[in-house]
């Protein structure tokens, strides 16, 4: 099997430690073997199930996450993820390149993805791009997501997110507020650490702040529903031209 | 690793050389791109330690693009993706076929009863047997 290599990556000292999750064992075997000849990446667990998976991003501390897009309810376990290995890229692998897909991904908390249209070598090339903070896409899907962006920005859950928290989020906005830790509340509302680390995600993700801190610091001085706005973090850098840009071998 | 020791068993004169490698030549027929390669990839390995090489001639969205095919191509098998059960054994005439679930679980065909859990290992295996019962080396 020739070794593939992605461009420009000879940054690359070791491979990047990388973490594969499908619940097709044809998909895990055959990347898994793949991925062991190219250089940049080192696979160092796969995953079948959620629980399996969470496990190998708590334990593994992965830098990539390569998340299968047919995986069961897959953009729920890349927000899960996300929470647990808060370090770890999330490539979602063989979405189909349509606007609605990709934006949701991309809300799951997936910083770049596959189309099922690549080939391996693009595969391997991609990843080496997502890793660096690139994502090559159509333009349409570009334009899709700066629109997306622009419309968020004049919702109404910008000017008032804690409208937008449900029950059980203003629960954990309070503990977090309190300076508890994701085991503390865990243990004091008798749920798992894994289920509150996604509440406290989704929180910071709607509350549009990157640290449980920023709630202490932005919350405590003001009045629910008064947030200041933080500037959203870009995290798929646009490549609106060309449209389609993916290397081919 | 199995193939190479199933090689070594072989007696001397039945061993395939290496300017003796046989092309299986095959048909996809509604396989995504990137499930192809990795086919094409994860297969093509093992079958090249069996002295075989797999090409695939042809990567189709729908069955009905096959018939011009089949007849200028003559391909050693057809590879159906998306399948919730096995396909007729003369669904595409003489030529093997092997289809892959909807769930990429399970490997069915060439016969109608034949089942397997679909790996890299196992669909390998599955393309030696076919190349094994058409090529003259092993026949």
């Amino acid at each position: 099997m020739e070794p593939s290599t992605w461009r420009g990556a000879s940054e690359a000292a070791e491979g990047r430690d990388t973490v594969l999750i499908s619940a097709v064992r044809f998909l895990r075997e055959s990347l898994s073997e793949i991925l062991s000849q190219v250089a940049e990446v080192r696979v160092t667990g796969e995953a079948a199930s959620l629980s399996r998976a969470l496990e190998l991003a708590r334990v593994a501390d992965p830098e990539i996450v390569l998340l299968d897009a047919a995986f069961p309810d897959g953009q729920d376990c890349a927000r899960q993820i996300s929470a647990a290995a808060p370090r770890a890229s999330i490539i979602a692998l063989g979405i189909f390149e349509t606007e609605d897909d990709v934006l949701s991904w991309a809300e799951a908390g997936v910083v770049g993805y596959v189309p099922n249209t690549a080939s391996v070598d693009d595969l391997v090339a991609l990843i080496g791009q997502i890793s660096r903070g690139e994502q090559a896409c159509p333009s349409n899907i570009a334009g899709s997501l700066l629109r997306r962006l622009a419309s968020s920005g004049r919702a109404p859950e910008r000017a008032a997110p804690l409208a937008s928290l449900t029950r059980r989020e203003h629960e954990i906005l309070s503990l977090v507020r309190q300076g508890l830790s994701n085991k503390d509340i865990a243990r004091r509302l008798r749920i798992s650490l894994g289920t509150t680390k996604s509440h406290v995600h989704n929180l910071l993700s709607k509350l549009n702040v990157q640290r449980r801190a920023e709630v202490i610091t932005q919350l405590a001085p003001q009045a629910a529903g008064s947030v200041r706005p933080q500037p959203p973090e870009p995290r798929w850098p646009n490549q609106v031209d060309p449209p389609r840009s993916f290397p081919r071998p | 690793m199995r193939a190479a020791a199933a090689r070594r068993r072989l007696p001397r004169d039945r061993r395939w050389a290496v300017d003796e490698v046989r092309e299986l030549r095959a048909i996809l027929i509604g396989v995504s791109p990137l499930l192809a390669d990795l086919i094409r990839r994860s297969a093509g390995a093992r079958l090249r330690r069996a002295g075989l090489s797999l090409a695939i001639i042809a990567e189709l969205g729908d069955a009905a693009d096959l018939g011009p095919i089949l007849a200028q191509q003559s391909p050693d098998l057809i590879i159906v993706g998306g399948a919730t059960a096995p396909p007729a054994p003369d669904a595409f005439g003489p030529v093997p076929t092997l289809t892959l679930s909807t769930n990429l679980a399970s490997i069915f065909g060439p016969g109608a009863d034949d089942s397997l859990p679909l790996t890299p290992r196992s669909l390998a295996a599955r393309l030696v047997e076919l190349a094994a019962a058409r090529g003259p080396l092993l026949s």
